[in-house]
């Protein structure tokens, strides 16, 4: 598998980085459901460390990964991707990567607007970018929460669409991006990797 | 006559032991340190505390203190500082509640933590160090606050500044599952910001 991405299929970068995104989301989830009807403890306290240095790392590696999606173009969507289906599948991964980016700086100020920042992984100290205000805490808890609606949301229209992809459209979307080496199906399949 | 002489030297002798005394007396009244009054809206007593690595800080919304203080007669300075526990606040809802508890300050039973100096020296220029026993929880501990002194407004307006560290499982602060110092550090940094003004 090559690194980087080829004209038909998704580099090993490209793949780590959705991967563990989806890795990292599902943990996340996992912690802040079992941490936010707790009542104050210290296992909560340490539940929500864990849980905002999980954001922390979501937010690098989508920084990161935008950064490599600039040098690495996306591998192309079949030709009979209709114009209408390329604008929406544009509009639905940048809203993906654009709340990525949103719901950990939203998590960042609400902890320190509830007094409670963060020190990344117990090494970084993570400044605290205003007072501690427990009206401003309130309202980002909220937006907090339904920016996590809507990544769930998307988050299934994403499968859905790799899942018609490759079942109803039998076309390589999903093969294309899967962890382990895959052999395509489309007609260029023997063509060879094109590097960029 | 005799007699009568002796008694009055007697009587003169003892008004001027009397008057000597009465005017020493005096004297040391006049180099009583003053009491300086604490400006409650500009004052604040600051608690730094962790939890997994971050520093929270909150602090105490009500105290009182009564301080007497002369840079040229430490000997005779105090101070004495009653702080208000339930009155410890964080801005963070869930924490102020908890702080309450027995666990924590339990302030339905020790309504109050002090501090009273025993001793204040100097240390430099506007330097101090205050040691004094700190009662919380009805445990009393020997701290030294080192603080120091910025005379304003013709000598008449005092800004105190000091800071100490304290240890609060020392005190029976966060007992039972909070005692875990691995997530709320056991360290916590005390601050104070004092503006008090010459007078009572």
């Amino acid at each position: 598998m090559p690194l980087r991405n080829t004209a038909e299929r998704y580099g090993v970068v490209a793949k780590a980085f959705h991967w563990l995104t989806l890795l990292l989301l599902i943990g996340s989830f996992t912690i802040a459901y079992s941490m936010v009807d707790m009542r104050i403890s210290p296992q909560k306290l340490v539940l929500y460390s864990y849980h905002k240095w999980v954001g922390v790392t979501v937010f690098l590696i989508v920084i990161l990964r935008l950064a490599w999606r600039l040098r690495n173009p996306a591998p192309a969507l079949p030709p009979s991707t209709s114009k209408l289906q390329r604008h929406l599948a544009a509009l639905s991964h940048g809203l993906l990567y654009t709340i990525l980016i949103v719901m950990p700086l939203t998590g960042w100020v609400m902890s320190s607007a509830r007094n409670l920042p963060l020190v990344y992984l117990g090494l970084i100290e993570i400044p605290s970018p205003f007072g501690v205000d427990q009206a401003l805490g309130d309202a980002l808890r909220t937006v907090h929460f339904y920016l996590s609606l809507a990544l769930l949301f998307f988050v299934g229209v994403h499968v859905l669409a790799a899942l018609q992809h490759h079942f109803i459209l039998r076309d390589d979307i999903l093969r294309r991006m899967l962890p382990w080496p895959v052999r395509l199906r489309g007609t260029q399949l023997q063509s060879k990797d094109i590097e960029t | 006559m005799k007699t009568i002489q002796a008694a009055t030297r007697a009587l003169q002798a003892f008004a001027i032991i009397a008057g000597v005394a009465l005017s020493a007396g005096t004297a040391a009244r006049a180099e009583e340190p003053p009491v300086w009054t604490v400006d409650a809206g500009k004052s604040r007593i600051v608690f730094i505390g962790r939890q997994m690595g971050a520093a929270s800080k909150g602090w105490f919304k009500k105290f009182s203190a009564t301080i007497r203080f002369d840079p040229k007669n430490l000997g005779a300075s105090s101070a004495e500082v009653t702080v208000d526990t339930a009155s410890a606040y964080t801005g963070n809802e869930d924490i102020d509640i908890e702080m309450r508890k027995e666990q924590w300050f339990h302030t339905a039973k020790y309504p109050t933590a002090r501090f009273v100096t025993t001793k204040i020296t100097a240390k430099g220029a506007n330097a101090y160090e205050a040691a004094g026993k700190l009662t919380i929880k009805d445990v009393t501990k020997d701290i030294v606050l080192p603080f120091k002194v910025a005379l304003s407004n013709g000598d008449k307006t005092a800004k105190i500044t000091g800071e100490v560290t304290v240890k609060r499982l020392d005190f029976g602060i966060g007992k039972g599952e909070w005692g875990a110092t691995r997530i709320v550090a056991d360290e916590v940094v005390i601050q104070i910001e004092v503006l008090a003004n010459k007078g009572g």
